[in-house]
């Protein structure tokens, strides 16, 4: 996998120090370290989230010793400030901020091209066009950083990152690392008060020249078959679309074709010998036209007159693939292609749609059913739902419909305190354990300094669950498997000052009293905080596999059920089904996890336990630690 | 073997479409062949709809493939056969799983069409003899375990196409799953791969 290609390269480099906070599709990079850390040596960390994941490999840098830090690109946005700054000061070892993108947003609120933040920060940015080319350039990488002593941005996409391919390896992972640094006293370096920060600008514009007139061939930019009239440029991950293209088109021989692995800045020289004898130049590049803008701007004022083509030609939004780069190259060459013939589509009304849903025995599903009862109990019509970024966002679905925002990590706080400034509606913040530790904090103590009116739920199901189950401050283990202490955010939120009630949603009927005393002093003006504790359903499973203590299931009584299908309608699981033909539902006994919603909701006592659970079954669910 | 052969693996998140991209791929590994796969992680994974790419030949740059592309689709389920049916080539061969998971949409609201025996039938009017109906669920809980019914369509897949030996396959699975788990996807692949050509009647490549 290119994450696992990443990090294997990493190591070989020589990398020290790994930090991340986990996000599709970068999360690979740290947790496959994690794997082998104390192993090969290394330090591995998930950090609480990318700003500090960006300083503390940052500081390793600055203090001689090589680093890396792995984020998905809206998590570069959260270490922006940071990053900004490491463009200024530079560092004294190699240091690598991975940022996988991720087009099309597959798994994420934006699809943004963060190369520009390379711009923005005259850092450089090298992009690898596969999975052998992220083993190879990331050690091409620490290279440059060093020989500049620049941060330098390794971007990957999503078919780059988690696409799979054979490498051979190519070197060996040095067990005689030292990784110990050395920190320089050097105040008028590393503290950017504005006097520092004028003359560190007059460094990085030299820097950002130098880089772009220096002589730079393969591995960064490679030139096919020079001198021809028509040229491609293509970047990253549209190489290789590009080169199937080219062979699907037998038209290697009618090109010049420049693969750029190095995107900021755009050097000069090898688009120049690129453009040599080129009347038209078609730039083939994922998003945003960062690469064509630069080879516009290259071209102009070296006088070279040849035509620029990109996005006129290739889609701006949305991942690339081939299908959708081989007509442009095609136009681009004057070329007929037969567009390839698929089966009679079918009418996308015969296809039920099939988005992502809340697993069976998913915590949140509970914990949303609680909540909404709990709110109808009191009559409170027209809450307001602010959401956040985690596998509870799909509670913006029916039946639930309790996440009405979701913009970035932490947002859930902020909006729903500036909401309740300007709104009449109660203001409920609802955001999951990892989020909160992330970037709920300073919002909370925002909440309470400047009197918002919001309360807050935070979904504590043990785990980092979206990205795949990473632990976080709040579970007492670390990215590499040892103990740590427990940050216990129930105290943080009792010590900024909300008034915290704790709820075990496995147990509706008294989490819902407990749900209606929170809300009654929310509304009589408390700052009042829920904290629902259960673990994800999908690692209980898995506990429950390792430990062989079963979870109990459920199954429907034929003969009390009326078909009144309050079980599907207010629980929305997958793992309830109603049959062709037929009026009643059944549970999936392969699927069920035991939760006992649908039991709970039933007006006719309809659901009962098929198979109970194991001894101790409860626990796998509610103790933080399983032993 | 001829280019490439284009694997489309059509899903629902959790039921092991990712783990059989990955055998796939570790097959192709160690018989020589070039690979890439293409795969989305992430939110899809929650009981979503997930596609997977794999790309097998003697070059093969381009980690996925579009519409019209494909030349198998191994259909775990079968409301995803029929969402990704416009990724088979008119030469190509769906290979699908008789097993049926409604998506909670259609609990919610039901709509005509939506039923198993409408998703197969309408599978049926668009492919014709192109399509597969593999009892993938019935075999693979003889070999063992439900979960193993990726590695049973992995069994007619290669039955089909050729592309690996028994010897290759296992060293696949045992690559990718470890333990009990290993040993009944064994199984599983061989009930698929005799399925196959007991129906269809053609043998195996080699060793």
């Amino acid at each position: 996998m290119g994450n696992e290609a990443i990090a294997r390269g990493a190591l070989e480099a020589g990398v020290c120090y790994f930090t991340a906070y986990p996000g599709t599709p970068s999360t690979e990079i740290v947790e496959s370290i994690g794997e082998v850390a104390n192993e090969v040596g290394v330090i591995a960390e998930w950090s609480v989230n990318e700003k500090v994941a960006y300083e503390s490999a940052y500081a390793a840098a600055i203090a001689g010793v090589r680093s890396l830090t792995a984020m998905k690109h809206v998590g570069v946005n959260v270490a922006a400030d940071i990053l900004m700054s490491s463009g200024y000061a530079g560092v004294k070892a190699g240091f690598i901020v991975v940022s996988a993108d991720d087009p099309s947003a597959h798994s994420s609120q934006n699809e943004q091209d963060n190369r520009w933040y390379g711009y923005l920060a005259h850092i450089p940015v090298v992009e690898p066009s596969s999975v052998r080319d992220a083993y190879r350039l990331i050690k091409t990488a620490v290279e440059v950083s060093e020989k500049y002593n620049q941060p330098v941005m390794f971007r990957t996409t999503t078919r780059v990152s988690h696409s799979r391919q054979y490498i051979e390896l190519e070197g060996d992972i040095s067990a005689s690392r030292s990784c110990r640094g050395f920190f320089d006293k050097d105040i008028s370096r590393w503290v950017l008060i504005p006097a520092h920060a004028r003359r560190l600008k007059e460094r990085v514009v030299k820097l950002w020249r130098s880089i772009e007139e220096a002589e730079w061939g393969p591995p960064l930019a490679e030139i096919y078959n020079p001198g021809k009239k028509k040229v491609v440029i293509a970047p990253g991950i549209a190489f290789a679309h590009v080169a199937e293209a080219l062979d699907r088109l037998s038209a290697w021989g009618d090109v010049t074709v420049l693969k750029l692995n190095l995107t900021a800045p755009v050097p000069v020289k090898p688009v120049l010998n690129a453009a040599s004898e080129a009347s038209e130049i078609l730039v083939v590049e994922e998003l945003d036209p960062v690469v064509e803008l630069h080879v516009r701007a290259i071209l102009n004022k070296h006088g070279v007159r040849a035509i620029v083509r990109g996005k006129d030609l290739i889609p701006e939004e949305g991942e690339l693939s081939l299908e959708r780069v081989l007509p442009g190259v095609a136009k681009f060459l004057g070329r007929d292609f037969a567009i390839p013939q698929t089966a009679k589509l079918v009418e996308e009304a015969r296809i039920p749609p099939r988005p992502p849903v809340l697993c069976p025995g998913c915590p949140h599903r509970l914990t949303y059913y609680i909540l909404k009862t709990a709110a109808n109990k009191l009559r409170l019509r027209n809450v307001i739902y602010t959401g956040d970024i985690g596998c509870y966002t799909l509670g913006y679905q029916k039946p639930f419909e309790t996440q009405m925002t979701c913009f970035e990590m932490g947002g859930s706080i902020g909006v729903a305190h500036g909401l309740s400034k300007v709104v009449e509606e109660p203001v409920i913040a609802v955001i999951g354990d990892s989020t909160f530790f992330h970037a709920g904090i300073p919002g909370s103590i925002n909440l309470v300094y400047n009197n918002g009116r919001a309360m807050i739920v935070v979904l504590d199901n043990y785990t980092t669950a979206m990205t795949g189950h990473q632990p976080h401050p709040g579970t007492g283990l670390t990215a590499t498997g040892s103990k740590a202490p427990v940050v216990e955010l129930v105290e943080v939120l009792k010590s900024i000052g909300f008034s915290v009630y704790v709820i075990n949603p496995l147990h509706i009927r008294e989490s819902l009293d407990t749900a209606v005393k929170a809300l009654e002093e929310y509304l009589r003006g408390g700052r009042v905080a829920i904290v629902s504790r259960m673990r994800c359903s999908l690692e209980a499973a898995r506990l429950s596999r390792e430990m062989k203590v079963s979870l109990p299931v459920y199954a429907v009584d034929e003969d009390k059920c009326t078909g009144c299908m309050a079980c599907v309608n207010l629980t929305a699981c997958p793992a309830i089904i109603v049959p062709e033909n037929s009026k009643k539902p059944v549970i999936l006994e392969d699927m069920c996890l035991g939760c006992g919603l649908c039991a709970y909701v039933c007006p006719y006592k309809a659901i009962y336990v098929k198979k109970p659970g194991g001894e101790g079954w409860e626990k796998l669910y509610t103790e933080r630690t399983i032993s | 073997m001829r280019g490439v052969v284009n694997i489309l693996i059509a899903s629902v998140g959790g039921q092991g479409g990712l783990t059989l991209s990955r055998i796939i791929a570790e097959a192709s590994v160690i018989q020589g062949l070039s690979v890439r796969t293409g795969e989305t992680l992430g939110m899809a994974q929650r009981f979503g709809s997930v596609l997977s790419f794999v790309r097998v030949g003697e070059r093969v740059l381009s980690p996925i493939f579009g519409q019209g592309e494909a030349d198998y689709l191994l259909g775990l389920e079968l409301v995803e056969t029929l969402r990704a049916v416009g990724y088979l080539r008119n030469s190509g061969l769906a290979i699908a799983a008789d097993e049926y998971k409604p998506p909670v949409i259609s609990s919610l609201r039901p709509a005509p069409g939506w039923s198993k025996d409408s998703v197969a039938r309408t599978l049926k009017e668009v492919l014709g003899d192109r399509l597969l109906f593999i009892p993938a669920r019935r075999l693979a809980v003889k070999a063992g375990s439900h979960r193993a019914i990726n590695v049973v369509l992995l069994g007619v897949l290669n039955a089909s196409a050729q592309l690996f030996t028994h010897r290759v396959v296992e060293e696949a699975i045992s690559r990718v799953l470890h333990g009990k788990a290993a040993e009944i996807s064994v199984k599983a692949y061989y009930e698929g791969f005799n399925l196959y050509r007991e129906s269809v009647g053609e043998g195996c490549r080699g060793g």
